[in-house]
Formats: C-alpha cells, structure tokens, sequence
C-alpha cells in the first residue's frame, strides 16, 4: 500500500523539487527585478486585486440571492454561477469574446460606447473576475446556509430594517467565510491563464500577467520562467496557509 | 381584565387561541411544547401567517429575548446590549453609559468584552434580558428569561430585571416554567396548553 501511495506522491511532489531544483539562486534578483518580470508582476497585483474586489461586491448579493432562494431557477442560476469551476478556462475565454468582444452579444453596446474589453487591462481583469467569481460565492453561499436565522430576527424585532440586520449583524458573522472566498478568488485570479490569453492576449505591460510571462519566457529565458514559476509556487503555499482546514470545509457545504 | 391583543395562528398540530390581558407582567404557563415559543414569536411579528391582534394598535416597539438567546455572534456582549440602542435611534454619545449600567444590572460587567461563545449559558442569558430591555421598548417579549442563570444569583438577577422593567413601565410578557418569576413580577397568568 504505502509502495502504491508513493506513486501519486512523487507524481505531486517530483515537479515542485525539480522546479527548486533548477532554481538559478544566483540570478534570483535579477530575473525577478527584469522588465518582462516586474511588469508581469505589477500587473497581475493590481488586476486580480480588482478582480477580486470586483468578485466582493458583486458576489456577495449573488451568494445571498442563492442562499435564500428555493426551487427551480436558484438551482439553474447557482448551475452558472459554478460552471466556470469546471469549464476548460479557454472554453470560458472563447465565451467571454462571443458575449464581450467586439461583436458578441453585449460587447457591441460597450463598443458602441467606445469601451473595448478584449485585448485590454480591463479585459484581462474581466476574465480573472469570470474564473474567479465561483469560488467566492461558493464559500460566502454555504455561510449564509449554515448560518443560524434568529439572530437576525431578533435584530428586526429590536427595530432594525432587514438591510439593516443583514450589514450589522449578519455579514459580520460570515466575516472568516468572506475573507477565506476573497483569498481563493485572489488565489484563482492570479494564477488565471487560458481564459486570459484567450480574451486578454499576452501584450508585455497590457494583458502579460504572471502566468502568461511564465509561458512566454519558457521559450526565450527558460531560467527566468523557472523564477516566475516559483514565485508563483510560493504565493500558492501562502495561500494553503492562510486557508489551512476552510479550503475543505468550503466545498463540503456547498451543496444544500 | 381587558384584553391586550389575542393570537390565532396553526401549524401542523399545533393550535394556539389566546387573548393576554392588559396587566403590566403576564406569564404564559404550561408544559413543553404547547406553544409558549410559538407564540412568543407570534407576537413579535415573526410568524407571517399567525392572526395577531393588538387590541390597542400594535406597539411601536419590542424587546425579545429568545428561548436560545441568539446573541449576535460576531459581538461582544456589550455590543450586543449596545446594538439594541442603536436600532432604537439612541444618540450615539449616550449609549456608552446606558451599556454599562444595563451590564451592571445583569451583573456581567467583567465578561462584557467576550464573545458569545466564551462566555458560559447564563452569562449569555443575562447579555439577552439587558438587550431586551435596553431601549425601555413598549413590550418586552421573553422565553424563559431566568432558567439558565445559576440558582445563587438568579434571584438577584430576576429582581432587578423587573424593578428595571417596573420603572420603565413596558409591558412584559414571558413565558416560564418557575413560579419564583410569577411571584416576584405579580405576573397574570395565562395556562396554555
């Protein structure tokens, strides 16, 4: 058994200490202070910064929306609003361009308004956003599910408005749920690529976020992508920490 | 006595038809599962389809303490006895004060900075009374207001929680098990079952 249990182990493991392991140490600074580096990197802070500011605001009525509905359309709308989990992210980037681009479904009103998404900063923000947005309603959805009723109803019964009991006394209770949802939304945003490269392009400074950097200079510096790579390796360990045991919990509870 | 409001409301097997007199303490009495929760919840408006009549007009405002306390669990206990005075509209610079003597009443000043879950059954139990009755609401609705208060104290507790509802003049109805709550609050009694 243990013989058969090292094999998926190695399987996991073998990648991450051959990628230490070619780890130039030496030009460390040097490859991460390089233009294509410091830009990759500035520009995925901020976009999945704002993806996931975006995913905050926008999720949290959504994941209530899903956690109070009941019957047939909650259960096609919570459908959608996890398909992206599963979906090929170029799929999701394909589909983004249909309803986004120039011509799709909704981007020709944003085009006639003169915004453009695709091959943009914006757009690129639009796709973290798209593959992100699940794993925080998700997380904030089975909160609010979990969550006892009465202490809201007291808070109406003491004469708070419904909003009112929902900012004051709800949210605050489902405080860890919002923070451990925004921390996974950050963490897919970031590491966002097929969707990205799809919608977004890999332009140097404009669309290039980390991943796509990674791919790109893995045929021109291969060295400078194994740095990348690790930097990106290390954000996701920082991330297992912060969440430690949530990250299981959020998908136990999904479901109702 | 004159009828203060009357409950029609049914779910399943359970019927309730009540009238509560127009006395300033009233105790719903009778065995678990009769309905004293239910209609303790009729009353303060969170049973939509129960038929509640306030026979004067429905007042403007109430205090709850629930069977289970229900503390908000993201807050200290003060916040807790806070927030019902900022739900009340209370000035902001008065609040404070009023916290603080409302904790003293129910004698859990030292805990006042914990959280619901540190703090023990009881002390939970005082945060509920002292949230209840802080913004002196019209009527006070309270389920089982002294059961989980440790025998040394709970007469302590039980007296001044309703002197303090007494001075304030609301009207007070709770549902018990204890004849020391009747006796000490010269309750009007109302046997449901």
């Amino acid at each position: 058994m243990y013989a058969l249990a090292a094999v998926p182990a190695i399987l996991l493991g073998a990648p991450l200490l051959a990628l230490l392991w070619r780890l130039p140490w030496t030009d460390l600074t040097d490859a991460l202070t390089s233009e294509a580096a410091t830009s990759a990197l500035g520009l995925s802070l901020v976009t999945s910064v704002i993806a996931t500011g975006l995913c905050v605001v926008f999720g949290l009525p959504l994941a209530w929306a899903l956690a109070v509905g009941r019957g047939m359309p909650t259960r096609v709308v919570r459908a959608f609003c996890l398909l992206p989990i599963v979906l090929p992210p170029v799929v999701g980037g394909v589909a983004l361009l249909l309803a986004f681009g120039r011509r799709g479904l909704v981007g020709q009103w944003f085009d006639g308004a003169g915004v453009q998404l695709p091959f943009t900063t914006a757009g690129v923000v639009l796709a973290q956003a798209f593959v992100a947005l699940p794993f925080f309603v998700l997380s904030v959805e089975a909160a609010l599910r979990q969550l006892d009723e009465e202490f809201a109803e007291v808070a109406q019964v003491h004469g708070a408005s419904p909003f009112r009991a929902f900012t004051a006394v709800t949210l605050p209770s489902i405080g860890p749920a919002i923070a451990a949802g925004a921390v996974l939304a950050w963490a897919r945003a970031l590491g966002e690529f097929g969707a990205t490269v799809t919608f977004a392009g890999s332009l140097q400074g404009r669309t290039q976020t980390l991943p796509l950097a990674v791919y790109d200079l893995l045929e021109r510096d291969p060295a400078d992508a194994v740095v990348l790579s690790a930097l990106l390796v290390v954000i996701a360990v920082a991330v297992l920490v912060a969440l430690r045991d949530r990250w299981f919990s959020i998908f136990r509870s999904a479901e109702p | 006595m004159s009828a203060l409001v009357s409950v029609r409301f049914r779910r399943g097997p359970l019927e309730l038809d009540h009238t509560v007199p127009a006395a300033q303490f009233v105790a719903l009495v009778g065995p678990n599962g009769a309905g004293k929760t239910t209609l303790l919840r009729c009353l303060a408006g969170l049973e939509p389809d129960a038929d509640v009549e306030w026979h004067g007009g429905r007042p403007a405002t109430f205090g709850y303490l629930p069977q289970r306390v229900s503390l908000y669990p993201a807050m200290s206990l003060a916040d807790n006895v806070a927030s019902s005075l900022r739900f009340a509209g209370v000035h902001r610079r008065d609040i404070a004060a009023r916290t603080a003597a409302l904790l003293t009443i129910v004698d859990i000043g030292d805990v006042a900075n914990r959280r619901p879950h540190e703090v023990s059954g009881g002390q939970r139990q005082r945060a509920g009374l002292a949230r209840a009755i802080a913004a002196h609401p019209a009527v006070l609705l309270l389920d089982e207001p002294f059961s989980a208060i440790d025998v040394t104290t709970r007469a302590m507790v039980r007296n001044r929680v309703i002197d303090h509802i007494r001075d304030s003049g609301a009207r007070c109805i709770m549902a018990t098990h204890d004849d020391a709550d009747l006796a000490a609050s010269g309750a009007a009694r109302v046997d449901i079952d």
